[in-house]
């Protein structure tokens, strides 16, 4: 047996933003094993639920990450929602749709980006940022957020879109379509590209599920689930069906968010010829009293909300369960075997959300 | 479109069983969730196959060892240590303990009492 | 397998290298906000009420309200910009408008201080609702408006009460009542 060694990966490393420590057990190059450590920017958000009233919460819920910060509004809404049962307007529910696949052109952009920045594809990485600057720039426009966007409320919405917002963003989301191509092309169909992510990390379908992973992790493959199939918000009421690749590997986890984008951009547009006219939100009176788990698709993959009131305006309880929460154990898997310089490149190719795990 | 999405009350002796034939018919870990009672504990573990989810629903008592469930599901030690840290559940024999140290924060089990 | 394609990357590299930059020039150039854009609070103070409704659902806790002084404090490096404020505000003296605040060496709060009534202050707010039983025709519309749901009203048994606690003295009430039966005191 070859000498074993290990290395410690992170806190702090060039490939992510975030603090996700690695313990990597070498032998030669090669990993064979992965110890976790995470817990550097815990906060305790889930604890404040007990001191704030539950229709601020909101604001805190979606304070709880950066990138899917409307997902987790939305989640957290919905899931108050139907312990009320309280239904939103069908308008505040389309809305809430565009925003949401907004957010999933955003973060799907993003991801791109540092993918192409762990390679060291540094002009593909800024291409990519560039375009998601668009879709940034919408949000500004319709929310007054870059990020956070504080248009959710119990019961509906909070800003409503005129026709000219929708079209703009139908405009702007025709335009990226174009310029998505060249960047899609050189991620799918460039050879240096295609050296670096094809048959690495390769996860197989029973690996997935009993590892629990989600999302765009275990659409890459072939499982054909996708939490927005369950048809909350206006889902129910769009065409599509979940994205889905074969291989396993990288490249098809790549493959599969590409493919999202494109299907993002065609569900803003149906989104937006199905709009119906109508109040954005009903007003809601009382205080929530059961539980609930909630599912919503965020652009990492499944997220878990739950929810436990007990008729007073401070919940006993909200869960967060972030779709990286799940992802980090099959990524656990992905690394044994893989040489010590993928390290980096499969971390990335989960697209991992510390923050948004530890709350 | 109604898909499963229910709350199962189980007991003790019921719940390793029940986790062992999640496992075997194919069902994925969904999450791991404590919630305090008074001097009780409420554990959820939620399972999905598909686009349906039951949750298992545990109570125990304030100092009731629970069993982990990471010998049948390898991937549950992140939620189970969160368990242990944050409300101070006592899970046995897990695989991969972090013994409190998942979290770098500065009280034991803050999540054990209220506010 | 999918075909490779040689340098897809080329033709969009060689075209940024002969376009204009994607960036503007920030401190020279202006920066162009929408109008949503949620920038700071701003707050109209001859409306202000002191009802401490913002102060109370404010999520950070960066709005003091000082109802005997009448001022209203906010300090905007606590301030998060959720908005929370402009929303529950029962008169809609709060705006939220564009144009970040301006950084600074230390936490600094703004306050704003309510001119003075006028001599004969004809009590439009700041009292709580009392509801002459005679006028009243239990319609529910001031349960209805309440922003603090502190007003019950009960059709049949022809019952108006009043949440001394919940209520903060808006006046909403009052001006909503087609009776005109409801008085500040």
């Amino acid at each position: 047996m070859a000498k074993r060694s290990i290395v410690p990966f992170g806190p702090q490393h060039p490939v992510l933003p975030e603090p996700v420590h690695l313990d990597l057990v070498l032998e030669d190059e090669t990993v064979v094993e992965a110890v976790p450590s995470i817990g550097f920017v815990h906060r305790g958000l889930e604890k404040l639920v007990e001191i704030k009233d539950f229709k601020e919460y909101v604001y805190i819920a979606e304070r709880v990450c950066g990138i899917c910060s409307f997902g987790h509004g939305m989640g957290y809404c919905q899931s108050v929602e139907h312990i009320m049962g309280v239904e939103p307007p069908r308008r505040a529910n389309y809305l809430r749709t565009i925003w949401m696949e907004m957010s999933r052109v955003h973060s799907h952009l993003l991801w791109l980006g540092l993918l192409a920045d762990a390679m060291g594809f540094e002009s593909l990485f800024m291409e990519s940022w560039r375009l998601r600057e668009k879709i940034l720039d919408m949000f500004d426009l319709t929310t007054g957020g870059r990020v956070i966007f504080s248009v959710n409320c119990i019961g509906g919405v909070l800003k409503d879109m005129d026709s000219g917002m929708l079209k703009a963003i139908s405009d702007t989301i025709d335009e990226m379509e174009k310029e998505l191509r060249p960047i899609a092309e050189a991620f799918l169909r460039d050879y240096t590209v295609g050296v670096r992510l094809r048959g690495l990390g390769v996860l197989k379908p029973e690996q997935a599920i009993l590892a629990g992973a989600v999302g765009p992790m275990l659409r890459s493959c072939g499982i054909a689930y996708d939490a927005r199939k369950l048809g909350y918000a206006a889902y129910n009421e769009l065409e599509f069906e979940p994205v889905t690749a074969s291989d396993g590997d990288s490249y098809a986890r790549c493959e599969v968010r590409i493919q999202e984008i494109y299907q993002s951009f065609a569900l803003i547009r149906q989104a937006i010829s199905k709009i119906p006219e109508g109040p954005i939100r009903v007003p809601v009176k009382g205080n929530p009293n059961g539980e609930y788990f909630m599912r919503i698709e965020q652009p990492r993959g499944e997220a878990i909300y739950y929810v436990k009131a007990n008729g007073t305006k401070f919940l006993d309880r909200f869960r967060l369960r972030t779709p990286t929460t799940s992802n980090i154990p099959p990524m656990l898997e992905l690394m044994k075997g893989c040489q010590l310089a993928d390290v980096p490149l499969l971390i990335l190719t989960i697209d991992p959300c510390i923050s948004c795990t530890e709350r | 479109m109604e898909y499963l999405n229910t709350i199962e009350p189980i007991t003790m002796e019921q719940f390793l069983p029940m986790v062992i034939q999640f496992k075997m018919d194919g069902w994925r870990l969904v999450q791991i969730c404590a919630c305090r009672l008074p001097e009780q504990y409420e554990l959820s573990y939620s399972f999905a196959k598909g686009f349906d989810m039951r949750t298992l629903r545990l109570t125990v008592g304030e100092d009731e060892p629970v069993s982990s469930i990471t010998q049948v599901y390898p991937c549950a030690f992140i939620q189970e240590n969160e368990v242990a840290e944050l409300f101070g559940v006592k899970i046995e024999s897990m695989e991969n303990d972090y013994h409190h140290k998942l979290y770098r924060i500065a009280r034991d089990t803050p999540f054990k009492e209220k506010g | 397998m999918a075909e490779w394609r040689v340098f897809p990357f080329a033709h969009t590299a060689l075209k940024n290298l002969f376009s204009k930059p994607a960036t503007t020039g920030y401190p020279f150039e202006p920066a162009k906000y929408p109008e949503r854009m949620r920038g700071h609070v701003q707050i109209k103070i001859e409306d202000c009420i002191s009802c401490d409704l913002c102060a109370r659902s404010c999520p950070p806790g960066a709005l003091k309200v000082d109802r005997a002084a009448r001022t209203w404090t906010i300090n905007r490096f606590d301030c998060v910009q959720c908005g929370n404020c402009t929303n529950v505000c029962p008169k809609k003296c709060l705006f939220i408008v564009p144009g970040y605040t301006e950084p600074g060496a230390q936490k600094a709060s703004e306050t704003f201080t309510r001119p003075a009534p006028p001599e004969q202050e004809t009590q439009q707010a700041g009292g709580k609702p009392v509801n002459d039983a005679s006028k009243c025709v239990y319609c529910t519309l001031c349960a209805k408006k309440c922003p603090q749901d502190a007003i019950t009203v009960d059709r049949a048994a022809k019952s108006w009460a009043l949440d001394a606690e919940k209520c903060v003295g808006c006046g909403i009430c009052a001006a909503s009542c087609p009776k005109k039966c409801l008085t500040l005191k």
